[in-house]
């Protein structure tokens, strides 16, 4: 059973899915995670947006020029 | 004389088809990292557009001298750091100009980023999170885009750097030359807002995912 509490967890959810907990820490949020429901619910939807803003990455990708500018100077560099 | 042109003709073309083969080659192994260096650069500047000129030149350096790389099973991007600093340092130094332009990113270690994310996420009682999380994954790429787009532009940067290339803080601070707590700092802001943000966006279509189809005619 985890003595921490909903506030402290919440206060981890980033490093504990960008895996940056040591792994004392992540003991320690993952036996929080296994009794309670609510913080459980928290991190999957933390979990969910980083998902969601991995699949917008070609479209991020897309609404810049940058990637057209590189390609047109590398091309102009051969030319 | 035409077998001297004829000759020139050739050479020409062995060396325009040397260029080709060296511009798939390069762009085969660095144009999935792009993006990763126009982030770090923004990072590495705390500023967009002189960022993305960073990254321009150091991406240009790098085809300059794709011949000396050697891929030592740990992928260019080390490389590419290095390449990184010495041209930021260049850029630095003949312009002076970084320093003028630089944003400054709120980068005291004491700041409790950490309560601004418990603020951020005062939204979650409305729907409550799995409700939230429903509606959220259903939410088109232009919405999430909307919202990754609102977040200031050196915090995004480094917060996609983390989320997207997948970089550890420390990796993020090798490169940015931002101390490791302060990219920390800086990706739970971001993260935060990018979070509030889409939870707005799920309360504002309620709990029924068809309620967003409705509100968007």
């Amino acid at each position: 059973m985890s003595n921490m509490s909903c506030h402290e967890a919440k206060r981890k959810v980033y490093e504990y899915l960008g895996e940056e907990l040591d792994e004392k820490a992540k003991q320690e949020v993952d036996g929080h995670l296994s009794s309670c429901s609510r913080c459980t619910e928290e991190f999957d939807l933390e979990r969910t947006i980083s998902e969601m803003v991995i699949s917008s990455s070609p479209r991020l990708m897309q609404s810049s020029d940058f990637y057209n500018r590189i390609s047109n100077s590398l091309r102009s560099e051969i030319e | 004389m035409s077998d001297i042109i004829n000759s020139l003709e050739t050479g020409d073309a062995i060396s325009n088809s040397a260029d080709q083969q060296k511009l798939a080659d390069f762009e085969l192994h660095m144009s999935p990292h792009y993006e990763a260096i126009r982030r770090a650069c923004i990072g590495k500047t705390r500023n967009e557009a002189l960022g993305e000129e960073l990254a321009q030149t150091v991406i240009m350096k790098a085809f300059k001298y794709w011949h000396t790389y050697q891929d030592q099973g740990k992928g260019p991007m080390s490389w590419i750091n290095k390449i990184i600093q010495n041209a930021y340092y260049s850029q630095s130094t003949v312009e002076g100009k970084h320093n003028k332009n630089r944003v400054t990113v709120n980068a005291d270690p004491n700041d409790d980023w950490q309560d601004d994310f418990i603020q951020n996420n005062a939204v979650e009682s409305q729907l409550g999170a799995s409700a939230e999380s429903i509606v959220i994954s259903q939410l088109d790429n232009e919405e999430i885009l909307a919202a990754i787009q609102s977040i200031d532009p050196v915090f995004r940067a480094v917060a996609l750097l983390n989320i997207i290339d997948g970089w550890k803080y420390k990796e993020i601070a090798e490169f940015t030359g931002i101390p490791a707590n302060t990219v920390g700092t800086q990706v739970h802001r971001a993260r935060g807002l990018l979070s509030s943000a889409l939870r707005q966006k799920a309360i504002e279509y309620g709990i029924d995912p068809d309620s967003r189809k409705k509100k968007k005619k």
